[in-house]
């Protein structure tokens, strides 16, 4: 499938027919290969045209459309069909299936779209050099090999030491953060959208952990795109960033990218 | 790394215990399913034993018509319709007929009242083979059975034929050989028993025997009761006894097929007139003065035939060849009994009538009303309690599943996020069906091996697992399990992200 952008045309989200709608008349454009932010206050719609443009939940969309590429997306049943091969999703809340030990979590998308297990390694394997944190200031959030793995020392295995995969729920908010982007770059997708990307960390773990996610090797800007719903200050001023929109009352503004402000 | 071997860790290892759970209750509803069938299997030999000897459909023809008409008629009703079996022969009803009581001794013990009595000649023969193979010193020959009795051993009367000798030979049944001794006696050879003290050999016979006899008569629907006077005499007396109401119902049935002594005619009583007749149920030769006739009869033993008051209170029931002889019909018939449960009586009786017209028909359901009325009110309970047992799977499966989606509401949607489309609750019913269905299947097989030892310890025919009274409760599971695929489809359409706020 060839990406040229996720975009939405006179999309109107309106969860009670009683009141307003939330948002009227969006006409808004992903672009590919780009870094998009969206900003806004709590209750302007924000997560409901997240879940309208992943085509997550479409049930406050009362009229406009929505397309990826060239394919207008009309329900969720399309969506899901697409989207394993279209969209790599981060949640603001997570959530990851408790059954599944961490490394399952981050394999979980990449297992369900049917990619191979050599891909699958080598995906893990590029997400480990890049989350690797040993030589820098927030060594403290754990490397990602030990947020999959706890070593026991004590079991009685040919190496000496065995690598037992964690529970999600022995981890920190931190951890999870990086587990739920590791989970949603498992998959080489053309989009990316996230939703309070980075919020469990302080301004100086969001610096390390940002630019780790636009490493080159991720490709985000060289063919992926990032689109991200925050509310974090620091994106605003970042020069890499291509796009910023606003909500402002029912409709999106279009705000001077940073490169600009520079 | 398979897709199954996650959802089988996010989804059905927490689910194992309950998995196990129903697995356990559908084995326990298989099973009782699979009684409650085989239950109707009790009623259905009570119901031969009562009235068994009454056919699903009897047809007295008004004009007398010769065997080879007869036969074709059979034949093409039983290639369109697919009856059990048939009988067909003469009837004959005398008005007043009474019985002379032979005490043995030239001399009359007594004289029956005159009673309204028919006469019923069934040609058990006919077109049926009464062959058998003999094997002797690697030789194969087909001999013609003429008689069998009884004497202490199994006695096969075979006609002599220039090739076979006095010499051991055998009979190869069901796979293995039953050793005999051919005798010469006189006019005929018999066949006797090489090793009759050998329960293996004797229960082969016995198997053999029934085969051979179920050639020319239903054994089923012969309606001959075990005779409750003889005295078992073994340790073991319920063995000896089952073995002589075997023995007896075997050799009554061989007499009629065979006629016996020249002079004397092997006949069957209906109870009413056996019962006037015969004193103790023991065999008795009488003559039977009817339409001016006087019929020698060896009257064998009665055949349970009460429901027989909606035709003739009193039958007289005996080889059609003998009858022939004795009231000259010339090679004709005039009577028609059809066996069958499950042939469309209406087609048939349609079929014939069509060849027919002035014939006239009795069903089974109006020989014996009270009968059929009691098996109508057992077999609607029996459906009853399979519908209650079936309206308790379908609960237990719908709550099984309104609580699968309770429980795993939003692992489902994360793993529909991820492209997973599929009936996972379905697979698992499918799952626990087939290991129910093979469970159930092992432990009914068990029991009836169990029971089967029982049985053929008391000559008893072994009994199978009856595959429609097995395949019924499988084909409602199945039927259960479609539509919780169709519910399971619609369902998990349903499920969308952040319809419950699962995600927020």
């Amino acid at each position: 499938m060839t990406a040229r952008a996720i975009s939405c045309r006179n999309l109107s989200l309106q969860f009670d027919k009683n009141t307003e709608p939330i948002l009227q008349d969006i006409n808004l454009t992903i672009p590919e290969n780009s870094i998009v932010l969206l900003y806004g206050a709590t209750g302007k719609g924000k997560t409901s045209l997240f879940n309208a443009l992943t085509g997550l939940n479409f049930s406050g969309v009362r009229q406009g459309e929505i397309y990826w590429g060239k394919r207008a997306i009309p329900n969720t049943r399309k969506a899901n069909k697409l989207r394993p091969d279209f969209i790599s999703l981060i949640y603001s809340h997570f959530y990851f299936l408790q059954s599944l030990n961490v490394e399952e979590n981050v394999l979980l998308p990449a297992v369900f779209s049917g990619k191979s297990s050599k891909y699958i390694r080598r995906r893990l394997e590029l997400l480990s050099e890049v989350f690797d944190f040993e030589d820098q200031l927030t060594a403290q959030l754990n490397f990602f090999k030990k947020i999959l793995y706890s070593t026991d020392n004590h079991a009685n295995n040919k190496n000496g030491n065995h690598r037992r995969p964690n529970k999600v729920t022995k981890l920190s908010n931190g951890q999870r953060e990086i587990v739920n982007i590791a989970r949603a770059l498992i998959v080489d997708t053309p989009f990316i959208f996230a939703d309070e990307l980075l919020r469990s960390y302080s301004e100086a773990e969001t610096e390390v952990v940002w630019n780790r996610l636009l490493d080159p090797r991720l490709g985000i800007k060289q063919n992926k795109t990032l689109f991200m719903i925050t509310r974090k200050e620091y994106f605003r001023h970042d020069p890499r960033v291509d796009l910023v929109y606003e909500i402002d009352g029912q409709a999106i503004e279009r705000r001077p990218a940073p490169r600009r402000q520079l | 790394m398979k897709k199954s071997i996650f959802l089988y860790k996010a989804i059905v290892r927490n689910y194992l215990p309950i998995l196990a759970g129903m697995v356990l209750s559908f084995v326990a509803i298989i099973m009782v399913f699979t009684m409650l069938l085989h239950i109707k299997g009790f009623f259905a030999y009570y119901e031969n034993i009562s009235a068994g000897f009454i056919p699903e459909l009897k047809v007295r023809l008004e004009q007398d018509i010769d065997g080879r008409a007869m036969q074709q008629m059979m034949k093409e009703i039983d290639q369109v319709h697919g009856i059990d079996s048939f009988q067909y022969g003469y009837s004959k009803n005398f008005g007043n007929a009474s019985f002379e009581i032979d005490s043995g001794f030239n001399s009359l013990e007594g004289r029956s009242l005159e009673k309204d009595i028919s006469v019923i000649g069934f040609d058990y023969i006919a077109d049926r083979p009464t062959q058998i193979e003999l094997n002797q010193k690697g030789k194969r020959f087909n001999a013609e059975v003429a008689y069998v009795d009884y004497f202490g051993n199994w006695l096969i009367n075979i006609e002599k034929q220039e090739n076979i000798r006095a010499e051991p030979c055998h009979i190869t049944f069901d796979g293995q050989k039953i050793d005999f001794q051919v005798m010469d006696f006189g006019s005929v050879y018999t066949l006797q028993l090489r090793n009759p003290d050998d329960p293996a050999q004797l229960k082969l016979l016995y198997d053999f025997l029934t085969d051979f006899i179920s050639r020319f008569v239903d054994l089923q629907n012969t309606g001959i009761p075990a005779n409750r006077f003889e005295t078992p005499v073994d340790s073991d007396s319920q063995i000896y006894a089952r073995q002589i109401y075997i023995k007896r119902k075997l050799l009554d049935c061989f007499k009629l097929i065979f006629s016996g002594n020249s002079g004397t005619t092997n006949a069957m009583l209906s109870t009413p007139l056996y019962h006037g007749i015969s004193r103790y149920n023991q065999i008795q030769n009488t003559i039977l003065n009817a339409g001016g006739q006087n019929c020698r009869l060896r009257t064998m033993d009665f055949f349970n035939i009460n429901a027989e008051k909606f035709y003739n209170n009193n039958v007289v029931l005996m080889n059609y060849n003998d009858f022939s002889c004795l009231f000259e019909t010339g090679g004709k018939y005039n009577l028609l009994y059809v066996y069958g449960k499950n042939f469309p009586e209406k087609a048939v009786v349609n079929q014939i009538k069509s060849r027919y017209p002035e014939a006239r028909f009795t069903v089974r359901q109006d020989a014996i009303p009270t009968l059929s009325l009691q098996s109508e009110i057992f077999h609607y309970c029996i459906y009853a309690l399979l519908s209650l047992f079936f309206i308790v799977v379908c609960c237990i499966v719908m709550v099984r599943f309104l609580k699968f989606y309770m429980v795993f509401h939003s692992d489902l949607i994360f793993m529909k996020i991820y492209g997973y489309q599929g009936a996972v609750f379905t697979r698992l019913l499918w799952f626990v069906l087939l290991a129910s269905a093979g469970v159930a299947y092992l432990i009914i097989d068990h029991l009836i091996s169990l029971h089967n030892v029982v049985l053929s310890k008391y000559y008893f025919p072994e009994i199978s697992l009856d595959l429609v009274s097995f395949g019924v409760p499988l084909a409602l599971c199945a039927g259960v399990l479609l539509g919780v695929y169709a519910l399971e489809c619609k369902q998990f359409k349903k499920l969308e992200y952040g319809s419950r706020g699962d995600f927020s």
